[in-house]
């Protein structure tokens, strides 16, 4: 039992000397860290009260501040103002501010930004002195609305929104938390946004032969709109040649950035998948919120089934620098699919026609121009307008205008006066049911070679070539890029003289192959190996084919 | 005189806690990102084990034996949290980076070990000299292993550049794997001149590492 006893006291008196050491110890080094823990503060605050030479801290402070108030003054012991930490909710993560404010005369001196998780180049941009620079000065009283009182960041609103945000309420907070009135928040201005202007130019033939490809000829017949849709919001029924119900595309209206976007949304016949959406005419910032209009973005959206949540960042892939603009496309399919798909469960078949009809000319003859879509094609509002009964009518021939292979003809064969150009019969194998070869004569009716209008699988889909064949059937005339889709100013150089120049006066038998007998296009390779591709195939198939039938 | 040469030698080469008997290994890999974190931390490690050594020495007759171990474990925390204090006051940059492993050196087994196996049977001048020894065993080793990485991690040491602006950092060697990398290759080395070195006197050299510990004692027979 002593001994027991001994023990225990040893224990005790070392662990009483140890705390003894411990509190003399900390007695000694507790002002030092706190006074150095203070410097570094004020070190901070500083930077936003730059001529504080003293801060204090203040007992209590606003719940909607998470940190604590301090209170700044200059030499001669003068209240210069409220300086305080806080948070606003960024578009990564949580963005640190330092706000200093003079409660009297409820101005914001400045702010800074103290840490943030920003998108690197993009949020980032919030730490710009030209941005903060806006808040120095500023009323509390102020709205603190992007694009009103505070320039956005073009390409970086969510973070801008977030700090502008932040700094009005937590100022307005601290104001009212010291007694000040503040009144009310001001309303937010209606931002001003310019209605879309009217008549909007829409290619529906071509945005349809778009969402719905290799379908041929394509009819759109508008039909009855949901009454959730607005008056500039249009339903049309889309239907193969046959007169098969294909699904709907509608042409709705989204918030973009800039103001009301324009957007057409195909679904399929089920109404239960979106077969693939376009942007139409939008006032979208150039090169950023326009990139919601751009293939990587809409493609996502290429047979998405309804049910899916359609939220960006989760099953829609967002676009950096046009969270936006690409919210505002997200929400439009969205809410107008369900609209839609609610309003027509009948069944696409079960759907009211109204007496009006657009028809779309088949894809092959639709543009005599060589330049890439957009084509200028018939108006789609006030279209032929057929009796209610005989609806839906059947498909109409391409209408009586400029036939594309007079034109392209002309074009390849200059300064052979006017040409006589007829239709060959037969298919050449390898042909393509909607390529088409067409015998070529002057006005005398002497031969002058065939002319091909065939099609090749580009980078960005089909795209239409005109191939001019001497009437031998051993060279090469010239060739032409018609329709395409290939990417505008990369792909599209394949349509350009420098490129199609080399074909003229080569022999159809040789190689056509790029890097060897042709020079390649930077950037365009695959639109040129494709082109290249299709003129070797298709020649040689027509050559083969014609070869000995001609002049009959 | 002979004696407290042996005891100074064996901490800083013989016996090194890292390098021979890798013990310790904790802070040693987690702090060596710079060569200065490892200098602060092998010195705030022998301030603790020499204070600690002292005050077990100088009561080694008076500690009960069967609670030895708590009364070390109390003086030990004491003079770590004392050290803790101290670097917090006066060099705090240093203190932030450190965090964590300087309340843990209280549980860096050397500082036991020592105490157990040496501080609490020893005379006292005895005792401070083996903590010395052994402490700036532990130092040197840090500032190596910290150099090293910081070289080849940043191109300086010591936060002066050597390598040059065109040097491209070794990302790695600031990052846990390149602690196990310098650490390895450094004791590959040592080893390679124990071994060298019993070759040399033909008996086996006694203070190889753990590994080449058991090779040698298989060799031996034992």
């Amino acid at each position: 039992m002593r001994e027991i006893i001994r023990l225990v006291l040893v224990l005790g008196l070392v662990g009483f000397i140890s705390g003894g050491a411990l509190g003399a110890f900390y007695k000694y080094t507790a002002p030092i860290v706190e006074a150095r823990q203070m410097q570094e503060v004020a070190e901070g605050l500083k930077a936003v009260v730059p001529d504080a030479k003293r801060f204090e801290k203040m007992d209590t402070a606003p719940p909607e501040v998470q940190g604590t108030l301090f209170k700044a003054f200059d030499d001669a012991g003068k209240t210069l103002g409220i300086v305080f930490e806080t948070i606003a909710k960024g578009f990564v993560g949580d963005i640190k501010l330092l706000i200093g404010i003079e409660p009297e005369n409820k101005k914001v001196i400045s702010i800074k930004i103290l840490g943030h998780q920003e998108t690197p180049g993009v949020g980032t941009r919030i730490e710009e002195p030209g941005f903060l620079g806006q808040f120095k000065g500023k009323s509390i009283l102020d709205n603190f609305q992007i694009g009103q009182d505070i320039d956005a960041l073009s390409g970086a609103t969510v973070s801008a929104k977030a700090v502008a945000k932040a700094v009005g309420l937590q100022t307005r907070a601290v104001l009212k938390h010291l007694g000040q009135d503040v009144g009310e928040l001001p309303p937010p201005v209606p931002v001003e946004q310019p209605p879309l202007e009217e008549p909007v130019k829409i290619d529906l033939p071509v945005l349809a032969g778009e969402l719905w490809t290799g379908m041929g000829s394509l009819q759109l017949v508008a039909v009855e709109v949901p009454a959730a849709f607005s008056a500039e919001e249009k339903v049309y029924l889309v239907k193969s040649e046959k007169g098969e119900n294909l699904g709907l595309l509608l042409v709705v209206i989204g918030n973009g950035y800039g103001g009301p976007m324009q957007l057409a949304v195909g679904m399929d016949k089920d109404l239960a998948k979106v077969t693939g959406i376009r942007l139409l005419e939008n006032k979208e910032t150039p090169g950023l919120g326009t990139k919601v209009g751009e293939e990587p973005f809409v493609g996502q959206f290429v047979g998405k089934p309804l049910k899916d949540t359609f939220i960006l960042g989760q099953d829609v892939d967002g676009i950096t620098m046009a969270t936006v603009s690409a919210q505002g496309v997200v929400d439009a399919v969205r809410e107008k699919t369900r609209v839609a798909a609610e309003h027509f469960k009948a069944g696409i078949d079960a759907i009211k026609v109204i007496p009006q009809q657009i028809s779309v000319p088949a894809e092959p003859a639709k543009d005599p121009a060589p330049k890439p879509a957009p084509i200028p094609a018939p108006k789609p509002a006030p279209a032929p307008v057929a009796p209610p009964k005989e609806q839906p009518a059947p498909p109409k021939p391409p209408a009586a205008q400029v036939r594309v292979q007079d034109t392209v003809a002309q074009e390849l064969w200059s300064g052979k006066g006017k040409l006589a150009v007829s239709a060959l019969a037969g298919t050449p194998s390898g042909f393509a049911p909607e390529d088409k070869a067409y015998l070529v004569k002057t006005e005398k009716g002497d031969t002058l070679g065939i002319l091909l209008l065939v099609y090749g699988k580009g980078y960005g889909g089909p795209m239409q070539i005109a191939i001019a064949l001497d009437k031998d059937l051993k060279s090469i005339v010239g060739v032409k890029l018609l329709e395409n889709k290939e990417t505008p100013g990369l792909g599209t150089k394949v349509g350009e003289a420098a490129f199609t120049g080399q074909f003229a006066g080569k022999q159809i038998s040789g190689s056509l192959t790029i890097g060897q007998d042709l020079d390649g296009i930077t950037m365009a390779t695959v639109s040129a190996e494709a082109f290249a591709n299709t003129v070797r195939e298709k020649a040689k198939a027509a050559a083969d084919f014609y070869r000995g039938r001609l002049g009959s | 005189m002979r004696v407290y040469w042996g005891d100074l030698i064996r901490g800083l080469w013989k016996e090194n806690a890292i390098f021979r008997m890798m013990i310790g290994m904790c802070p040693t890999l987690a702090v060596t990102t710079s060569a200065i974190n490892g200098f602060t931390m092998g010195v705030a490690t022998t301030a603790v084990l020499v204070c600690s050594s002292l005050l077990i020495s100088v009561f080694r007759n008076v500690i009960p034996k069967q609670v030895r171990i708590p009364v070390f474990i109390v003086v030990i925390a004491t003079f770590v949290t004392i050290v803790d204090m101290l670097l917090a006051a006066l060099v705090p940059a240093i203190h932030k980076v450190l965090g964590i492993f300087v309340p843990l050196i209280v549980v860096n087994c050397m500082i036991l070990a020592r105490a157990e196996a040496f501080a609490s049977k020893m005379p006292v001048m005895r005792s401070i000299t083996d903590a010395v020894g052994m402490g700036f065993g532990f130092a040197w080793a840090l500032v190596l292993i910290g150099s090293l990485r910081e070289l080849l991690g940043t191109g300086g040491v010591f936060g002066i550049n050597l390598l040059g602006a065109n040097f491209v950092p070794w990302m790695i060697m600031l990052k846990p794997p390149g602690a196990f990398i310098t650490m390895g290759l450094i004791v590959f080395a040592i080893n390679l001149i124990g071994m060298a070195q019993s070759r040399k006197t033909g008996r086996l050299h006694r203070n190889l590492a753990p590994a080449c510990h058991s090779q040698g004692a298989q060799r031996e027979g034992i």
